[in-house]
């Protein structure tokens, strides 16, 4: 899992290594990908009754739209918990999800799935648009389900003075979220048939093991539609109500329906296999009724390209935990030969993201692959030479921000993509590769997707929400003539049609739509083109959990992304014109005439409007305090404090504590260190002072006592996604006297250092699995006062994946730090993080070095161990074979240690992660000798080892 | 000297004895007593007479947990529950603590009074069924009785109390033997309260139910909506409030619906009948005053968030708390605003009224009592 160590990780690291050690060179030492804040938004706040929404002028009328929305769930929600909010809400709103992704409101990286999310230190609520106003507010309700939920179960809480009363478990929140949001609709229709007919539907008893899965959101929403269903919503009110009554919600559930977990299970799983299960009389499986092209991982958005003789498709996928487009022959799985990577994406700044779930990809005749990515502060839509496999054209517009699904032109001179622009409205554009001029098709505020051009290039047809029906969020597709601009009705109804795709002669549209509950393919028979246009349709898949983007071939099959078993995968439907011939008549939609138009509903009607400019106020984020009492130091005790701004855009840390043994020590023991961060551009900075006085320990200096004042700055500019450069200055005065060798010295100790860090890993249970990270820093430390300290510093570390297979990696880690000149401090090593088999910190020098070879696999998916009073499961335990060696040393490196062994880790939650190591020491003695070889000696005794943390 | 010696008598029983409370028998005026939930056995919480508007805030108590909604008062004593288990006795005139009741459980108990006893109902747990004598402070008798819920109710000699698992039973005041119970074979939806000689309770998710005296059933009424109020009764008519925002008037003889009203919010709150005009407090933020006759709207007034507390029906105003941290008086003639007090916290349960002293609970962990200056 990646984390961004932002500034203030850095700073809290510098105050943290300035009391640890007197040099500061470590406290820079961290990977991270990079928050890349392109945007300094001009933030305004418009002050509603219940909310302050804070948008920026592009985005005014989103901000109108979302303000109005959430003033109307506002007073639907109150009624429906119950309860009010006693202070006005912040809702923080981005026009895009490009935008999204530069807040600091958080401080890790967000990634493309999160589509909202409520804050609740500081109780904020932040929801990005997407183009689909209905979609946006879909994901304000939901949030503010959050917000009240949150409210309420605290309330109850409180009033019982329950203070460490567990809250009720992420299904019930997140799936009354999602219930009282979106109701039921066909995307939890489709991954509820799934799970129950394939058998990995999750009983209540056991959803702990899907905590904060997507399966996890939909079967809480599942039961929260089952107790409204059975109970009545009435209940869904009381089981927050009584939650004080159990710290077990089963026991809460068990007082207010009446039946515990296993109760709710066996009605809820008879219930619903009752219900899905006659499915398959009329329904299919996607494998039975098609061919199967992939097995691993998600493989969606199929694109049918032929080169020669050779069928291929060209799809994305995320089968090794990155996002790429691959290729892979039709027949391959015949051949069993493996799809090829095309475009590697999410590591490189070309192709940050290729937006796996929500963008298509287009191969046109010339066999020419046209897709969007990421690219800085905007996608840049790429053609590629597929036989090639070289990008030929990129381009990027001002006028989008994010691209989506592009489409070729018969002739592959144009391609039609959909846009969305800073203001956050989605509209389609056709850009000419020959005149290199893009041409805005639509221009409104209605969301259009999915463009596909006729083959004679005459029409455009698309999915749109702007028909009448589109105010409750349906989507139908429409046909632009590309004359005359006129866009005119294809389907209507009370569904969700997307992704028209023409088939070569022009005969058929084929897309996806939910009419019959969830996505399947119908094809509509284009007869007419004219005034009178009649449009037979034909559902012609009828898979139980769902099909999705359909493709053409040359030969007029089917290639389509089913969902089976939890998965996503290409299939091949063969002849499904023969389809539309065969069976029942086809269909046709009653289509309006005209499109009649509508607007979303703004300001009017909502009380207690303000508008004025966003200044920053600062709150508190964290308070924490402690007391330690220790045999050897004594009692010390301090606090920390952070507040920041509502925008998370600057932050100030304060740290305080005091380490006096007596009272004569009292102020002259005291520590305090203050920081300010400014995260609101794209350089970070920071800057902040401190004092630190008290007695230290370490195994280079023994007891020494030292008094540090000072100040730094800091500053820290990303390059890109993946790779950053950082500065940073720290002049203090320091006062240190070493215990036992009764010398003291004075100096003004200046520290430079530059740091370049790259980091595009990708993180599995126990570590990262693929990718590489590298910190290489650089430093002086220099008293300018009286030439007592004077040494440079060193430090790189590198560390690369090599991905052997799915599950198993060779990592390598290089290391080597050096402090050189006077008074260099040490560095430490040994422990379970570099150098096993030995103490920790065992060893210290100015100077170290190490390497390190890994190899990671699974070892145990699950073992249960059973007690008379229970059990507990263990799941995903993984292996390692390691072999480490290195040294620390002062001025000659006259041993190399090492060890070797295996390892087990274990995953505690995503929290911790704990190790254990087996395996044996080794030295190579003199490795520097020329003339003599050196010695190599292994230890016959085995060694264990055991502690916490993440794989190197 | 007396008081102060019984004051401090009951202070040597709190810190040294086991005996959770000693309260000496005074007089008081029955009718400006509150013993049970809503003020008698029909809930009605209307009271004849009326402080002079308006009032001053006399003094504040600082509870150790959010009160439960029923304040009970008698005499110059006010007996308070709260949410966190504990119970205390306060002083009507000056909200000085007298005493605190130690029970061993930390699960919130509904007082009731009936003579010299102090009844204690608690949701769950043993002995969560009690009769405490007063003047002794010593306990009459303590039942285990499953778990329950809502308030107890006071008919006679009889204590009546709505069981989760879908009962209504009777216990005996003298020694909470259990007299009669009846099977409802769905869970109770609210406190049970009575009126003509019946005893009225709701069972979900949306029928009202009448019984004799001895728990015979008599007639069922499904409303529409789900019931979560306390049902109030006077004058042998039912009064009660659905979520779906449905206000009906039920005979009390057969259940037969003398008229009905709708309105736009839920009903979560009791309301309050006196002999003409029926209140109650709504989710979309108005307070509602009809003709307890055929159901006129008489006024409806606004507050800025949902009603919280149910109401209390003075002589000449309307006493009802909202989520807007109001406690709001308003004229029952013209459904005017005659008084407000905005606390720190929402305002629960219901507001009572004794010896023209006006209390309430909210959620600042606070109770407030008013008088006229």
């Amino acid at each position: 899992m990646h984390r961004r160590k932002a500034l203030r990780r850095l700073l809290i690291g510098l105050c943290a290594a300035v009391i640890l050690q007197p040099c500061a060179a470590s406290g820079q030492y961290y990977f991270g990908r990079n928050k890349i804040i392109y945007h300094h938004f001009d933030w305004r706040i418009l002050q509603t009754e219940h909310f302050e929404i804070y948008y920026y002028p592009e985005m005014r009328e989103l901000a109108e739209i979302g303000a109005r929305y959430a003033e109307e769930s506002y007073a639907a929600l109150e009624r429906k918990f119950n309860h009010n909010i006693d202070r006005r809400i912040p809702l923080i709103f981005y026009a895009t999800h490009a935008h999204f992704q530069e807040t600091n409101t958080v401080s890790s990286l967000i990634p493309e799935g999160v589509g909202g999310f409520f804050e609740f230190l500081k109780g904020r609520v932040v929801v990005p648009a997407n183009g689909s106003i209905s979609q946006f507010k879909q994901v304000i309700r939901h949030e503010l389900v959050h917000v009240f939920t949150h409210s309420k179960v605290e309330g109850v809480l409180r009033d019982h003075k329950l203070m460490n009363h567990p809250q009720p478990p992420l299904w019930f929140m997140e799936g009354l979220a999602e219930y009282w949001s979106a109701g039921w609709d066909s995307e939890a229709e489709m991954f509820i048939r799934d799970a129950v007919l394939n058998h990995y539907l999750f009983p209540l008893a056991q959803m702990h093991q899907i905590s904060g899965s997507f399966l996890m959101y939909k079967e809480g929403q599942a039961v929260m539609k089952y107790i409204a269903e059975n109970w009545g919503e009435d209940k869904i009110l009381q089981l927050m109500e009584n939650c004080w009554t159990s710290k077990l919600f089963s026991e809460v559930m068990k007082r207010t329906l009446g039946v515990d977990y296993r109760g709710f299970d066996e009605k809820w799983l008879y219930h619903l296999k009752k219900e899905k299960y006659p499915l398959l009389e009329t329904g299919d499986a996607a494998r039975m009724i098609s061919r199967k092209l992939t097995r691993h991982g998600i493989n969606i958005k199929p694109a049918y390209y032929s080169c020669g003789d050779s069928q291929n498709v060209v799809f994305i996928s995320n089968r090794t935990g990155y996002s790429n487009i691959y290729r892979t022959a039709l027949n391959a799985a015949e051949h069993k030969t493996k799809p090829e990577i095309l475009v590697a994406g999410e590591r490189s700044p070309e192709f940050e993201s290729i937006h796996l779930l929500n963008s298509s990809i287009d191969v046109n005749e010339a066999g020419e692959l046209a897709f969007v990515s990421k690219s800085g502060e905007s996608d840049r839509l790429y053609v590629m030479d597929i036989e090639e496999k070289r990008i030929i054209e990129t381009y990027a517009f001002d006028e989008v921000i994010s691209l989506f699904s592009p489409s070729w032109s018969a002739d592959g001179q144009r391609l039609v993509f959909s846009g969305l622009a800073f203001n956050g409205r989605c509209d389609l554009y056709s850009f000419d590769r020959t005149t290199q001029q893009l041409t805005q098709l639509t221009d409104d505020a209605f969301d259009d997707r999915d463009p596909a051009l006729s083959p004679d290039g005459r029409f455009l047809a698309f999915s749109s929400d702007r028909g009448v029906r589109g105010q409750s969020g349906d989507y139908h597709l429409f046909l632009m003539n590309l004359h005359d601009k006129r866009i005119r009705y294809l389907t209507h109804g009370a569904f969700n049609d997307h992704t028209p795709r023409w088939s070569p002669d022009g005969r058929f549209l084929a897309f996806t739509s939910d009419r019959s509950g969830t996505s399947n393919l119908w094809l509509a028979r284009v007869q007419e083109l004219g005034d009178s246009l009649s449009l037979p349709l034909k559902q012609i898949t009828h898979i139980v959990t769902g099909a999705l983007d359909p493709a053409w071939t040359r030969q007029g099959d089917l290639l389509f992304t089913g969902f089976e078993n939890f998965g996503y995968h290409l299939h091949w439907l063969e002849n499904p014109a023969a389809l539309f011939d065969r069976g029942p008549s086809a269909e046709q939609d009653s289509l309006p005439q005209r499109i009649a138009s509508w607007t979303h509903q703004r300001l009017d009607g909502i009380n207690t409007i303000k508008e004025f400019q966003y200044k920053p106020k600062y709150n508190l984020d964290i308070a924490q305090s402690q007391i330690t009492q220790d045999p050897i130091f004594g009692t010390s005790g301090g606090a920390q404090l952070v507040v920041s701004d509502m925008l998370g855009n600057y932050q100030y840390f304060f740290l305080f504590s005091n380490s006096a043994r007596s009272q004569s020590e009292l102020l002259s023991s005291f520590n305090v260190a203050v920081s300010r961060t400014d995260l609101s551009r794209r350089i970070n900075s920071a800057i902040g002072g401190y004092h630190f006085a008290g007695r230290y320990y370490n195994r280079y200096d023994e007891w020494f006592w030292e008094r540090r004042v000072g100040g730094f700055g800091a500053l820290s500019y990303p390059l890109s996604k993946f790779s950053r450069s950082e500065a940073s200055f720290n002049l203090r005065y320091s006062d240190k006297e070493w215990y036992g060798r009764g010398y003291r010295r004075q100096a003004l100790l200046a520290s430079q250092f530059f740091s370049f860090i790259h980091d595009n890993s990708l993180w599995g249970s126990s570590g990262p699995v693929d990718g590489q990270r590298m910190n290489l820093t650089l430093g002086y430390t220099l008293d300018v006062a009286n030439s007592n300290v004077n040494f440079v510093s060193l430090l790189f570390d590198y560390r690369r994946y090599f991905r052997v297979s799915q599950q198993i990696t060779h990592a390598v880690r290089l290391w080597t730090q050096i402090n050189n000149g006077r008074e260099a401090t040490p560095f430490y090593m040994g422990g379970s993080w570099d150098l096993r088999g030995y103490r920790f910190w065992r060893l210290w020098g100015t100077k170290l070095a190490l390497v390190s070879n890994e190899l990671r696999f699974p070892f145990i998916d699950r073992f249960i161990v059973h007690f008379p009073f229970g059990g507990v499961a263990f799941n995903g335990l993984r292996g390692a074979l390691f072999v480490d060696a290195g040294n620390a040393w002062d001025r000659q490196l006259e041993q190399v240690l090492g060890s070797t062994g295996f390892g087990i880790r274990m995953n505690l939650g995503g929290l911790l992660l704990l190790r254990l190591d087996f395996g044996r020491k080794f030295a190579i003695t003199e490795p520097n000798s020329f003339y003599r070889p050196a010695s190599w000696n292994m230890e016959k005794k085995w060694f264990t080892q055991f502690f916490f943390g993440w794989d190197f | 000297m007396k008081r102060a010696l019984s004051t401090g008598w009951i202070a040597f029983g709190l810190l040294f004895s086991c005996r959770p409370l000693t309260v000496q028998q005074e007089a008081f005026d029955p009718s400006s007593a509150w013993l049970q939930h809503g003020g008698n056995p029909g809930r009605s919480a209307s009271i004849s007479s009326a402080p002079a508007w308006p009032l001053e805030l006399k003094w504040t108590y600082r509870t150790s947990a959010t009160a439960m909604p029923t304040l009970l008062a008698k005499g110059q004593r006010v007996y308070v529950s709260m949410m966190d288990g504990r119970q205390v006795v306060l002083r009507l005139q000056d909200g000085k603590k007298l005493a605190r009741i130690r029970l061993p459980a930390n699960t919130p108990y509904a007082l009731m009074l009936a003579g010299e006893k102090l009844v204690l109902l608690r949701g769950q747990g043993e002995n969560n069924l009690q009769s405490c004598h007063l003047p002794t402070g010593r306990f009459d008798w303590r039942r285990t009785i499953g778990p329950c819920q809502g308030e107890p109710l006071l008919v006679g000699s009889r204590i009546y109390v709505a069981r989760s698992a879908g009962t209504l039973s009777a216990y005996a005041l003298e020694d909470g033997r259990e007299l009669c119970s009846v099977a409802l074979h769905k869970p109770p939806a609210s406190t049970p309260s009575f009126g003509h000689g019946r005893i009225i309770l709701a069972v979900e998710p949306a029928e009202m139910r009448a019984f004799t005296l001895d728990l015979q059933p008599e007639w069922a009424f499904t409303a529409e909506g789900i019931i979560r109020s306390a049902p109030v009764c006077r004058d042998s008519v039912l009064y009660f409030g659905t979520t779906a925002g449905t206000f009906y008037a039920l005979q009390m003889r057969d259940g037969s619906v003398k008229w009905r009203q709708q309105v736009s919010g839920g009903l979560y709150q009791a309301a309050a009948v006196d002999d003409s005009l029926v209140v109650f407090g709504c989710t979309d933020h108005h307070v509602y005053a009809l003709t307890t006759a055929t159901g006129r709207l008489r006024w409806r007034f606004a507050t800025a968030a949902p009603i919280s507390t149910s109401p209390l029906l003075c002589a000449d105003a309307v006493v009802i708390g909202s989520m807007d941290k109001t406690l709001y008086a308003i004229s029952r003639q013209r459904g005017r605003q005659v008084w407000s007090f905005t606390a720190q916290g929402r305002w629960r349960g219901g507001p009572i009224l004794a010896q023209n002293h006006l209390l309430c609970a909210a959620e600042d962990d606070r109770i407030y009592c008013f008088a006229s200056p």
